[in-house]
């Protein structure tokens, strides 16, 4: 896939850069050229964290006694306004515009297009917004200053800087919020709890997936959703079954120890429901399109498992316990999972059940007004799960009901292998098949299995962390290789329609979705 | 010399002076020859010792030739019992006394002693004087020796030639001239390379490798090979996309190689001639025997020009048999020691009028001694091939790869019986120049179809196609046009299509687009969407939310923007734009273009423009792909950095395997790339011309990425 890009554009733009730096004798303060046209910029906030939504207002107006054309700022086939930023990031300055932000070209089109310029009678203004923060980069934290400037017919008029600041982002949890079965490939969201305690809240990372056949994704922007109280440490989800573009719904689940929260976008009350002490909580929260979360926990050191339900904010009712049920032995690993419409919109959990010498994937399947969950479960002979592995658990159409884990022979952590269990719909038995790892090439630290979480058939996949910090993935076995970022732990793997993604923290502490290859 | 003689003596009246007189009986062979005529023959040779009783003719050369067996007519290919080159065995014995008593004809092949064929002189044949040897009632010798395992035609051929016919006499009396003997041979006239007919090639099964088309595409350039200075392609038709495979590791080599396996089968066939007794070149099948055809290549390939291949070509290009820049067995091709054979073993099958369906007629073995990269093939003598030969020509599938063939006849021998042109030299191997034919050059090419092109409305400008195939000829990949050309779509295809597209999404993305609104006349865009605040207001319109709702629940998706309107559009867009172009994949495979100006009509607005997208179309295949080229005119700089056909290239360089290089897209370095350079096609550097480097050359040229390393210098050994 070709796509024109602002990534592209930071290189293309040294010629841009000359040219402004020429004029960096224009003084910092407000001025305005010989153009009869003001230009003016704003932020919404003056502080912003790293890749936070930053919408760059810009003011265009005229000021002389005749019409003018002026570019359309919101018209990538513009190469005016030319923005000049300066900060810890670009000390010498650094200039773009919009079309070699958008399309990677620092030059104009060879063609105008219809729609480029605006047309402004006398005293006539012009507003336009553009995402700052999807223009440029800020990969250093500070204090910086913003202009803009025109030139038209070789006068121009440039706009009183504006100043603004730069947090670095300090990333304590995240959790992929996946539209299950049909998740689209934007937005991709992860919620993100960031600060440091007290002051904490809670972001969704925007991603687009902008070439899903090339695993080519992108953080477009960090979205402020909601204040996170001092103590939460952690969040987990929740996930759908269906689009929450079409439920419009928005609610976030925090956890603090065994305190857990559901909170929706900022002026949405929360709810809380504090668990037994040394309760686990089983990943990720479930969200139907009713709008009411599930939780669910492993309670009585993870040998029984505890559903509780987040009323929608519509409802106006209490949080409250759905149900109850002893697992039989002490979960290791645990996943959780949503049915889609078509299969009853029930909730399941898997758990790994490690027992002397085999171990147990036990299936806990609810419908959403059951009472207690019906329990399956199939053995693995001579299994031990790997350190702090995760299940994956998948719903078809149908209700059939898929779930991997990473497990290994006993005595034996890396001798890997992946056990894939069917659950027909319902009732009845479940089918295991199993299939090999290649010997993993150091001691496991961590694993996950997951499910494609886009249309269509379920692709799974898996990805065990080795102590020595590389990764081993399915598509891959046989190469073992480092992340550029840091894993997020547990780790977070994001199957899409081809592509598969670990959620890592990048270099300048912000998500980012390493493509698996 | 003391011999013993009985003598009778006449007795004769007393007085009579009668005299008896006795001399000693003398008898020897004066001369032999192989004739076609008195002047036109061998030439006799005697012992050094021998002192002849009377004096040989002395006629006749050393080179005398003819052509044994039946002659084909060279138009209908069939036996002509008007043509032949029959010869005699003529020559003189002194034997006045009678005294011969054994007379004895041997023929002797090279080398070797004793003869494999000899014949007894009877009755008047050893009379004194010239004679000519009568074969039955038949005074003429067509070379036929009757039946000797090393002869399977019965005839004297090619392969034992030269010959020695000596005729040693015996007898009572003195004889200083037993023995005579002459030399003629068999040769070969001259060997022209040819193509074989299709049939004999595997027949065409889908999915497979279709050596028949590839004949096809050969013959279409001529019906001959290549004379030598020239060239043709061969065009390998390998449709051979991403779907269900990654182009990050080697599944194109794998893919390629599952595919074309060791190579196209090329049936190459040599006519022999035979130089008869006038140094007239005939069609003599019986002649040839169990002649060896020495099958030889060289390898062609010349630089490109291009530092990364050219290192990477100049791989052992003077150490391996033969030399040359060919790909290298290491990555994947069949230059160096342990190489497939470029002529593979045959058991061919026995001569018959008419072919076998998909068998090659002719047994090739390949050459276990010295030239390993040769093979030997043996001719027909009788049937639909008689006097040709043949080998199946398999170069390696490497695009790129120039092989020239020859074909030698490999006749001589040694004492020891080893081939003479058995020896590691280069080619050409040293030989009278009858003894071998040389073709031009066989260039191996990737062929790829480019089977539609559709675009919604006839404002969009069309793709200059041309450009395209263009950017891929350096790789030695055809793009193959059979499109036809650009079709615009008709306005109720593309509403019915678009409809049914947009009924897949949820509700809210369907908001998106108003239902008032004909699609196919909106403009050359791909989908006519609501602007951000008409949609919000539609969202709000069919669920009851508040507007303020529905703008914060966007905002919480991170579409606050129209910049962020136009990402999500993006998005949506292109989900469209594949559920309806789906339906239009062509069924054949290859590679379609489908083609809007702009995914949307809010492109403008968006921070991230979409030029074209590489996706896998649900009804595509491995074997079938699709891209949508997205760029408005207005998206690009113009020439020579930025062009839309640089678009399409990249997309289709995505079907094709290629991934992103290191800086482009997903920021990944899949060792896919030459490191040097910063203007690969893959690359998303549009302030220079685009071309691909030459690690992606490499890799559609079918060479092993495994095999290869982004720093160049590295691939040169």
């Amino acid at each position: 896939m070709t796509r024109s890009r602002a990534a592209t554009m930071l290189a293309a733009m040294g010629a841009i850069g000359a040219v402004c730096l020429a004029q960096s004798g224009v003084p910092r303060r407000a001025r305005q050229g010989d153009l009869p046209v003001e230009i003016r910029l704003n932020l919404d906030q003056q502080r912003f964290i790293a890749k936070e939504s930053m919408v760059l207002h810009v003011h265009i107006r005229n000021t002389g006694q005749m019409p003018i054309d002026v570019p359309n700022p919101e018209n990538n086939a513009n190469t005016q306004p030319v923005y000049t930023l300066t900060g810890p990031s670009y000390p010498q300055g650094h200039s773009f515009h919009f079309r070699g932000a958008a399309l990677g070209d620092p030059n104009p089109p060879r063609e105008a297009e219809p729609g480029a310029t605006v047309r402004l009678a006398p005293g006539q203004e012009h507003d336009a917004a553009l995402p700052l923060e999807q223009l440029t980069a800020f990969p250093k934290a500070g204090a910086y200053t913003i202009t803009a400037s025109l030139t038209i017919h070789g006068r121009s008029a440039a706009s009183p800087p504006v100043e603004f600041e730069i947090e670095p982002a300090v990333i304590r949890s995240m959790a992929i919020l996946a539209d299950d079965g049909v998740q689209s490939s934007s937005p991709v969201r992860v919620l993100c709890l960031i600060g440091t305690p007290p002051h904490q809240r809670l972001y969704q990372a925007i991603f687009r997936e902008e070439r899903p056949d090339l695993g080519e994704v992108s953080l477009a922007k960090l979205v402020y959703v909601a204040p996170a109280p001092p103590e939460a440490a952690a969040v987990f989800g929740p996930w759908t079954n269906h689009d929450r573009l079409d439920s419009l719904l928005n609610r976030f689940a925090w956890q603090a120890g065994s305190l857990v929260g559901i909170e929706g976008l900022a002026g949405t009350p929360g709810a809380t429901f504090r668990f037994p002490e040394q309760s686990r909580l089983v990943r990720p929260a479930l969200m139907p399109d009713s709008g009411e979360v599930d939780v669910l926990a492993l309670v009585d050191g993870s040998r029984t498992v505890e559903m509780v339900r987040f009323p929608s904010p519509r409802d106006g009712s209490g949080v409250r316990a759905a149900w109850r049920t002893q697992l039989g032995a002490a979960a290791a690993g645990s996943r959780a999972a949503l049915a889609p419409r078509t299969a009853g919109t029930r909730r399941a959990a898997v758990f790994i059940l490690p027992e002397k010498t085999d171990s147990q994937i036990l299936l806990a399947e609810a419908g959403p007004g059951d009472v207690q969950p019906v329990l399956r479960s199939v053995r693995i002979d001579g299994a031990a799960p790997l350190p702090d592995s995760e299940p994956g658990i998948a719903f078809a159409a149908d209700g059939t009901v898929y779930a991997s884990a990473i497990l290994s022979e006993r005595g034996q952590p890396r001798n890997a292998f992946v056990a894939d269990i069917r659950w027909p719909p319902g009732s009845g038995d479940g089918a295991v098949t199993r299939e090999n790892i290649k010997r993993l090439p150091g001691a496991p630290r961590s694993a996950a299995a997951t499910f494609s979480v886009t249309r269509g058939a379920r692709r799974r996949e898996w990805i065990v962390l080795l102590q020595d910090g590389a990764v081993v993935f399915s598509g891959s076995p046989g190469r073992p290789r480092t992340t550029t970022g840091t894993p997020s732990l547990p780790l977070k793997l994001l199957a899409m329609s081809k592509m598969t993604y670990l959620l890592t923290l990048d270099k300048q502490g912000l998500p980012r979705f390493e493509l698996m290859h | 010399m003391a011999i013993t003689r009985d003598a009778f003596v006449a007795r004769t009246a007393h007085d009579r002076t009668h005299i008896n007189r006795l001399a000693i009986p003398e008898y020897g062979v004066i001369e032999i020859r192989v004739r076609k005529s008195d002047a036109k023959g061998s030439k006799s040779y005697l012992p050094a010792e021998a002192i002849p009783p009377r004096a040989a003719s002395g006629k006749g050369a050393d080179d005398f030739h003819f052509a044994p067996g039946p002659q084909l007519n060279s138009g209908t290919w069939v036996t002509d019992a008007a043509k032949n080159d029959d010869v005699e065995i003529w020559y003189d014995l002194y034997n006045p006394f009678l005294a011969i008593e054994k007379a004895t004809l041997e023929l002797f092949r090279r080398f070797e002693k004793t003869p494999f064929w000899t014949r007894e002189l009877k009755d008047e044949e050893l009379s004194d004087g010239d004679h000519i040897l009568k074969f039955g009632a038949k005074t003429k010798w067509d070379g036929k020796i009757g039946v000797h395992a090393d002869f399977p035609t019965q005839f004297v051929t090619v392969q034992h030639s030269p010959y020695k016919l000596k005729l040693t006499v015996k007898g009572k009396g003195v004889c200083n001239s037993h023995v005579a003997w002459t030399y003629f041979h068999v040769l070969a006239g001259k060997i022209k390379i040819e193509y074989g007919p299709k049939d004999v090639l595997p027949a065409s099964v889908a999915g497979k490798a279709d050596h028949r088309k590839a004949y096809d595409a050969l013959i279409a350039q001529g019906a001959s090979p290549p004379a030598a200075g020239a060239k043709v392609k061969v065009f390998l038709e390998s449709n051979i996309f991403k779907k269900g495979h990654s182009m990050f590791d080697n599944s194109l080599f794998t893919e390629y190689e599952t595919l074309w396996d060791k190579g196209p089968l090329i049936p190459l066939f040599a006519t022999v001639w035979v130089k008869d007794s006038g140094d007239t070149d005939v069609l003599a099948p019986k002649a040839l025997g169990r002649v060896k055809f020495l099958w030889d290549w060289e390898s062609k390939l010349a630089a490109q020009g291009l530092t990364f291949v050219d290192q990477a070509q100049d791989y052992d290009k003077s150490t391996t048999k033969p030399k040359g820049q060919n790909c290298h067995k290491k990555r994947g091709g069949k230059r160096g020691t342990g190489s497939d054979p470029v002529f593979p073993k045959q058991a061919g099958y026995a001569p018959a009028a008419a072919l076998t369906p998909a068998a090659f007629p002719f047994e090739v073995e390949e050459i276990g001694k010295t030239r390993k990269w040769a093979s030997y093939s043996y001719a027909w003598d009788d049937g639909k091939l008689a006097s040709k030969t043949g080998a199946i020509f398999q170069p390696s599938r490497m695009g790129g790869d120039a092989c020239q063939v020859s074909v030698y006849l490999a006749y001589d021998i040694t004492k020891k019986g080893d081939v003479v042109l058995d020896v590691a030299d280069d080619a050409p191997l040293k030989v009278q120049p009858a003894l071998k034919d040389t073709t031009g050059t066989f260039e191996v090419w990737r062929d790829i179809h480019f089977v539609r092109y559709f675009k919604k409305t006839a404002a969009v400008a069309n793709l200059t196609i041309a450009t395209v195939q263009g950017i891929y000829q350096p790789a030695f990949v055809r793009l193959d046009d059979k499109s036809g050309g650009a079709t615009a779509m008709a306005a109720g295809t593309w509403n019915a299509d678009f409809t049914a597209a947009l009924g897949a999404l949820g509700a809210t993305d369907q908001d998106l687009v108003d239902p008032a609104v004909n699609q196919h006349s909106a403009g050359p865009h791909g989908c006519d969407f609501r602007n951000l605040a008409n949609w919000i207001s539609a969202i709000a319109a069919r669920t009851g939310a508040t507007v303020p709702a529905v703008t914060a629940a966007l905002s919480g998706a991170g579409i606050a923007t129209a910049a962020d309107h136009a990402a999500h559009c993006n998005n949506i867009g292109s989900t469209i734009l594949q559920g309806l172009f789906d339906k239009h994949l062509h069924a054949n495979e290859g590679a379609n273009i489908f083609h809007v100006d702009g995914l949307h009509n809010h492109t403008a607005a968006a921070a991230s423009v979409l030029r074209g997208y590489a996706l896998d179309l649900p009804s595509g295949t491995d074997r079938k792909c699709g891209y949508l080229q997205l760029g408005k005119t207005t998206d690009y700089s113009g020439p020579p950095n930025d062009i839309r056909e640089m678009t399409g290239a990249h997309e289709f360089g995505h079907h094709f395997f290629l991934p992103h290089t290191p800086a482009a897209g997903e920021k990944k370095d899949y060792k896919a790339h030459d490191k040097s350079v910063d203007d690969c096609l893959m690359s998303y550097n549009y302030t220079k011309p685009r071309k691909l480097c030459g690690f992606c050359q490499l890799r559609l040229r079918g060479w092993s990425k495994d095999a290869l390393k982004p720093d160049g210098a590295k691939n040169k050994k």
